[in-house]
Parts: C-alpha cells; structure tokens; sequence
C-alpha cells in the first residue's frame, strides 16, 4: 500500500479511505492549513529582485518585548530577535542551510566526536577589540555551565571540552559522537560573548553582530544602530532597529496602520485576519514551526498506563481544533516534531485524529477506574488553552471528568510542568537540529522531556545512535523508527503547528519567512 | 493644636504606612507561586538548574532577611538591583516615574479646569436639558471601564479615522514632548475618566452653595448674577472639589497601569506590570512605594489644604 493510498482517519468507529493528499487539498481549499500558496492570497510582495537601499529605521513589534540585553537570559521572540542582530554565531542557520559566520569552515573528526572550526580573520567586536578563538572558548565553558549558562547550557550538544588551537581556530568535544554539531552550534541560544566582559553584558551588550546596541527600555523597547565595521561590508542596510513589545491586539493594529511601527511580528491569528486585507500593507500566513503539546506525565497515574495516553491521542478533534483555535492558519499536529509532510515522519505512519469509540474501548481496557483529572494551562500562551476545552469536551463524552485550570506563566512553571499529571505547554518549535528535536525532548535525560521516562522501547539507544551517524539516509530510516515510536508512547501530544504571521507596511523589503530561526536583520531594508 | 505638629504627626503616620506597603508587597509576592528563577529560566528548565539559580539570585534566603536587607539599602538611598535585568532599579524607574508624572500633570492640567466648567455650568443650570446631558454622560462614564474607554478610543481615532497614533511609543531618552500627538489619545481616556467624579462633586457642592442664604441675600442686593456665582459661590463651592483633586492625582499615577499597557507607554504602571509578571521583586517594590509615596503626598497636601481653608479641621 502506497502512502497516499492508506486510510488514516478514522471517526465514529467507521474507516473510510481519505489520503494524506487528499486532506491537505481539502484542509488548504477551507483554508484549514495555511500552505505556502497563502502568501499570494493575502499579498506576497513582487518576486522580482530589487538593489537594497541603504539607509533608514525599522520598527518590529513582538507581542512580548525584549526580555534581556544578556543571550544567557534573553527567550521571547523579541529578545532572541535582539540578540540576534547584536550578536554572532559561529554558523548561520539560514532555514536549515548552514552558512559560514564566525566561523569560515568546519570539519567533523574523530568520527564526528569532535568538530574543529575555523574562525574569521579580522572581526572585531563593538568596543574595537579583536575575536578570537579566546572568546569561542569563553563563551563554550560558559555555556558547560548549569549555573551560568542560563539558555546557553545543553544548547550546543553533548559538549565536553572546547579548547583553541590558534588565535583562529577551536576543537569542540562532545561526549558521544555528534554528527549535528553545526546546527547545534547555530542555534540561536550559542551566540558568541566576548571573553571577560559578561559581566557587562546586561548593561550594554557588545558583540561582533550587525547592529549595535543604543538603548534598552526594560519591557517596552529595545534599540541597535548599524554596525559600520562588520565583518561583511555589505550589511547591514538599515541604520537603526528598534523592537518593541505590543502585547494587545488592537494596539498592534493601530500602531501600524498610524507607523508607530512598520512590522508586526508573531502575531496571533485574529490580528493577522484583521489585517490581511487592509490597503498599503503585507499580510502573509505561512505554515510554521511553531506548536504547543498537551504533557501526559508517563510517571504519574493515570498516564502510566499506555492504554490511557493512548485513549487521550484519540480524543481531540484536530481539525477541529484548527479551525476554531488558529481559525484556519495552522497544520495538523502528528505527536511528533515533525510535521506531516517532513521526511522525518514515516510516510507509512497513519496520523491520528478524534476516535471516541476506539478512545473509550482503550479506556475501558486499561483497567482504571472513572476518571475525573485537573488539566492545567495559561491563557498567557495562546491558543493552547483551547486544547484544554477541546479535551474537556471530548473527554466528557467518554466519561472522563475534566476540570481545567488557567494558571499564570510563573506559577505554570514552578508549580506545574514536571509535577502535574495533565497540563498544556508554552509554545514549542521544531529546530533544525536533531540534538533539540529528539534529544532534548523525548531521551530519558532531555531537560524538556518533563517524565524523564524513556518515550518508549529503544528510543534513548536509537536517539543517541541518531546523533552519532553521519549517514543522511540511514539517520532518516531511524528517525522514522524513533518517531513511529514516539507518537505512540511519548508524554507530548501535539494537535496542531500554528502558521507564522507576519504584517508590515509596503516599504519593509528583505523580511524573509525564517522556517526554523530568526530573521537575519543584517538583510531587511527598507525602500 | 498647631498646625505644624499636625503636619508631622501625618507625615510620620505616612512614613509608617509606606513601611508597611512596602513589607506587605514583599510578602504577597514571595506567596505568589513561582519567582523570578522560574521565570527567567521557564517551563524547559531542569529543577536544578532552577535551584542553581535561585542559590545565586540569593532567593534562597529567608524572606523576612532579604526583606530587612533590601529595607536597609532603601534607607542608604539603594533601591536594589533587577533581578530579571541585573540593572539598577532606582535609574530604571526614574524616567519611567518622569514619563508618568508628566501624563499624569498634562490630564491634570485638563481636567481641573473642564471639570470645574462644566460642573458649574451643571450646577447653575439645574435641571435643564445641558444639566441632564452633562449629568448622563458623567454618570454614563463612570461607570465605564478605563480598557474599554481606551480601547473605544483606538479603535475609533486611530484604527478607522486613522487621526492619531495608536501607541504612545517613547524612545529611551527622549522627551515626551517631542511625541505630544502621541499622548493625545491616553489623555483623552484618562480625563475621560477623571473629570466625571470632579464634575459631579463641583456640580453638587456648588448646588448646596448656590442655594445658601448668602448667595440669595447677594442676588436680592442687586448683584449681577454672573458675578454672584463667579466671585462668591464658586470659591466656597472649590473646598471639597480641591480636596478631590489633590487625592486624584496620587490615584491617577497608580490607574496609569491599565492606560500604559493598552498604549504601550514607558510609564510606571507599565513597570510595574512587568515586574508582576516576572516576580521581579525590587522592581516591583520600588513602584509600588513610589505610587503609594505620591498617593499619600496627595492625600496630606489635600489635608494640609483644607485645614489651612478651614480651621475647625485643625482641632
């Protein structure tokens, strides 16, 4: 049976053929998934290629503002954005294609255990003084570090040692075989920090980035001017880059229709529809990365029981949940973090959707008792509480009672993740690496897989087998393996991906869709 | 009693008060589940890097002792340090209290003398069509949220009349009057909100004024009427409306927080905000003492106001 032929959703107890194919025709032509062909519905900008206009100020608002001026500390959106364009990393991730940035090249030795880079010549950071291989090192022990590494630490890999062979040139260590080592370290946690100075980084970041800082307005803004000594003398266009935090909706709408700001970034999906088809701007929906997960906490009851995870898969109408949660502008989730149409998910692997019958048999034969569960969530990290409603009615109709309580982000996370049996998650994204996508999250030792449970037979060995094999196709058949085990015993549910909005004024040029990072600032102009 | 004894005996009860501000909000907060550890590192983070942090962010103290410490630094002239942004807390709201404080003397200076106006326009008029009109549309927003208000307001002048800026966006740095058209909009709600309990009160009191013997006795005189409300019924009725005001002003720096979140404006309130969120317990400490600091100056200056208008409040 091919993939396209295999019946994969089932309702109300009664197979019919319905082809992967032929639902994401039908779920695009409703407009349940927001496919590329979104872009030219709601305006994509001309194709033709135009010269970048040196010169002028963007203004990018996030809906939460930037939250440090320290890549140790910094995690919304608008922070990660900032430091970004502060500072560099070594590789570049543009959407899953590395290119050189700190480093000029790099090698993989001693069967991927070690990789060895060689660093630019010439960079300078903000206050003059030179990169070297002494701040590549710095920033690595840095991020070794639990205490001090704040987001920095687990982000680059199963590291072991750095050390520098040169003014030029570091050696990473891992403790296994690594083949993923350059995406690791072009993820946007591992920026490079220079040597000596981090204590000084929360008072005025200096870095080797395209943009230098000018000032920082704690929860409110946060503003960089162009960095006339980078390393590439092409960039940046823009001479300044502001971003600031707008957390309602209708301030958003109205600043940038009156130009208090030219982009609005991240935007939930009532916003972008309020604005999709307002004159004079770009509005455009594209299949993202981004996902929230409903946690069954495989080492607490009920969830210890297969069968009852199982049942809870079977519960949630995805479709559904799509359309009224992210009205339209999302993707089915596959309760793995890769999305249906990655090569990543077995293309044999059935996705699941709402089956309340084959959920209360699975119930009924995993030998508890009535149900009645507290689920915990956070109106703070929209739609996800959606999922908890969706649940609760679903559940509801299966016997099972659920009492749904909307917490703040803190206590959520103090109280909640780790220590509850059922709750909802902040937003996930899927990285372009397999060291976050798998490791992280779904091996025993994962600092996000929240059971600290093996997310099912062999997957830990299988995991780490992964991250050691330099062979492409070899790594897909285990990551195949790994995910058709994942969705069927992992703690995460994943019922949906949510499209990326971005709106902005007719003048924003260069504002690339990023599929797995952040925008490169250093390439937005403005005409 | 002499009226500066008076006065110290009020300016040490507001001191105290401030105290006790000041230790209730450190204990609310460390009751609050989650604290600044868990919120700089989040939901992904292991227990014990959360524990690492804590450690060193020094959360793993007593309360009662980072409470006396912070207090002792406080009395040195140190508001502490963020913990969320490891800055300086006292430079961190100093522009924001400037930015507020300005707002905050702009619908002042608005709504003082329009609320006056129009409460004595009310009030002279009683029971005519303009004294129901003025009367409905007070009581109509008084009891209208200030969200809604602003929201109404965005909506309607910035999003579909495209007049006027939707945010009150200010640069670090910058002065808030090179952005005035930006702060139209949050004046407009604020003294939206502000001007009807002066109206009322105005229209009221001068009501009672307008109908004492003296005012007749001025009118019967011969006494042109215009004079009769300006010149004599209108100061008298202006003793309980200033006390009014001088209590508004400490309240409208503290009612800034719903107005500066819906426009984005760098102001305390919006701070403050943020430093709940984030359990960020300096920062918050720091502005609620200063909101509960001009709160209480506004309340003694009304009090030293109205016992120098009126002896008999000195006794």
């Amino acid at each position: 049976m091919t993939f396209d032929d295999k019946p994969w959703i089932t309702q109300s107890g009664h197979r019919f053929d319905f082809s992967r194919r032929q639902f994401l025709r039908s779920a695009a032509s409703v407009g349940l998934i927001g496919l590329g062909g979104a872009a030219s519905v709601f305006g994509a900008r001309p194709a033709a290629a135009q010269t970048p206009v040196r010169g002028g100020s963007l203004t990018v608002a996030y809906t939460a503002p930037v939250d440090s001026m320290d890549p140790r500390v910094a995690y919304s959106v608008a922070g990660q954005q900032f430091m970004g364009s502060i500072f560099d990393n070594l590789i570049f991730d543009n959407n899953g294609q590395l290119e050189p940035m700190l480093a000029t090249s790099w090698a993989a030795e001693n069967g991927a255990r070690e990789w060895v880079f060689n660093l630019r010549e010439g960079v300078k950071f903000h206050d003059g003084s030179d990169f070297t291989s002494a701040d590549v090192v710095a920033t690595y022990e840095m991020a070794m570090d639990k205490t001090a590494g704040g987001r920095m630490y687990n982000a680059a890999g199963p590291l072991s040692a750095v050390t520098a062979e040169g003014p030029l040139r570091v050696r990473l260590t891992y403790s296994q075989p690594f083949s993923d080592g350059p995406s690791a370290v072009a993820s946007r946690f591992m920026r490079i920090l220079p040597a000596g100075k981090f204590d000084q980084l929360t008072d005025h970041p200096i870095g080797t980035g395209p943009f230098m800082y000018k000032s920082f307005e704690p929860g409110s803004s946060a503003t960089a001017v162009k960095n006339p000594n980078y390393w590439d003398p092409e960039r940046p266009y823009l001479d300044q880059l502001t971003i600031v935090g707008i957390a309602d909706s209708v301030t958003q709408q109205a600043a940038l229709r009156s130009g208090n700001v030219d982009v609005l970034s991240g935007i939930q999906t009532e916003t972008f529809l309020s604005l999709r088809n307002v004159s004079g701007l770009i509005a455009r929906s594209e299949p993202g990365t981004n996902y929230h997960c409903l946690i069954t906490q495989i080492n607490m009851a009920p969830f210890d029981n297969l069968k009852v995870r199982e049942a809870f898969r079977y519960l949630i109408d995805r479709n559904m949940l799509i359309a009224s949660a992210l009205l339209g502008q999302g993707g089915v989730g596959t309760d793995s973090p890769f999305q249906v149409t990655d090569a990543y998910y077995p293309k044999d692997l059935p996705l699941r959707n709402q089956d309340l019958p084959r959920a209360k048999k699975l119930l009924e034969d995993s030998g508890v008792g009535p149900l009645n569960l507290d689920i915990f969530t956070m109106s703070e990290r929209p739609p996800s509480p959606r999922i908890a409603v969706a649940l609760k009615d679903a559940a509801s109709k299966v016997g099972i009672g659920i009492n749904i309580n909307d917490v703040p982000y803190t206590e959520y996370a103090a109280n909640v993740t780790r220590q509850r049996p059922l709750y909802t998650t902040g937003t996930f994204a899927t990285a372009s690496n397999l060291f976050t996508n798998l490791f992280l999250l779904y091996h025993s030792k994962g600092a996000v897989n929240y059971s600290q449970t093996e997310s099912g037979p062999g997957v830990d060995a299988l995991i780490e087998e992964i991250l050691a094999t330099t062979d492409q196709e070899r790594k897909i058949e285990m990551v195949n393996e790994v995910v058709s085990k994942i969705v069927l015993y992992s703690e995460k549910i994943i019922p949906y991906f949510m499209n990326t909005s971005v709106v902005m004024n007719g003048r924003v040029q260069g504002y690339t869709f990023p599929r797995f990072d952040l925008i490169d600032m250093g390439r937005v102009w403005v005409s | 009693m002499p009226l500066w004894l008076l006065i110290t005996r009020r300016i040490a009860v507001m001191v105290i008060s401030l105290f006790f501000v000041a230790l209730l909000t450190f204990l609310i907060v460390n009751v609050l589940p989650g604290d600044v550890a868990t919120a700089i590192l989040g939901d992904t983070a292991t227990p014990d890097q959360v524990a690492a942090l804590r450690g060193s962010l020094g959360l793993d103290q007593p309360v009662l002792l980072r409470f006396m410490k912070w207090f002792f630094d406080l009395l040195q002239g140190d508001f502490g340090t963020s913990l969320t942004f490891n800055r300086p807390v006292g430079p961190m709201i100093a522009g924001r209290l400037l930015n507020s404080a300005t707002l905050a003397l702009i619908c002042m200076i608005v709504v003082i003398p329009v609320s006056i106006l129009f409460g004595a326009i009310a009030a002279v008029k009683q029971g005519s069509l303009l004294d129901r009109a003025i009367t409905g549309l007070t009581t109509f927003l008084f009891g209208m949220p200030e969200y809604v208000l602003a929201l109404g307001a965005m909506l309607i002048f910035a999003i579909w009349l495209q007049w006027l800026p939707g945010a009150a966006m200010i640069n670090p740095g910058e002065s808030l009057f090179l952005h005035l058209d930006t702060l139209v909009l949050p004046v407009l709600v604020i003294s939206l909100g502000g001007a009807t309990y002066i109206i009322q009160m105005t229209r009221a009191s001068m009501i009672d004024v307008l109908a004492s013997p003296y005012v007749r006795t001025a009118l019967l005189k011969g006494i042109p009427r215009w004079q009769v409300i300006l010149k004599h019924a209108l100061p008298n009725a202006m003793l309980p409306t200033l006390v009014e005001i001088g209590l508004s002003f400490g309240a409208l720096l503290g009612g800034l927080v719903i107005i500066e979140t819906i426009f984005n404006f760098a102001g305390i309130g919006q701070l403050m905000v943020m430093a709940v969120q984030s359990r960020d317990v300096p920062v918050l400490q720091a502005c609620v003492l200063v909101i509960a600091a001009a709160y209480s100056l506004g309340s003694l200056l009304a009090d030293i106001a109205s016992m120098l208008l009126n002896p008999k409040l000195r006794n």
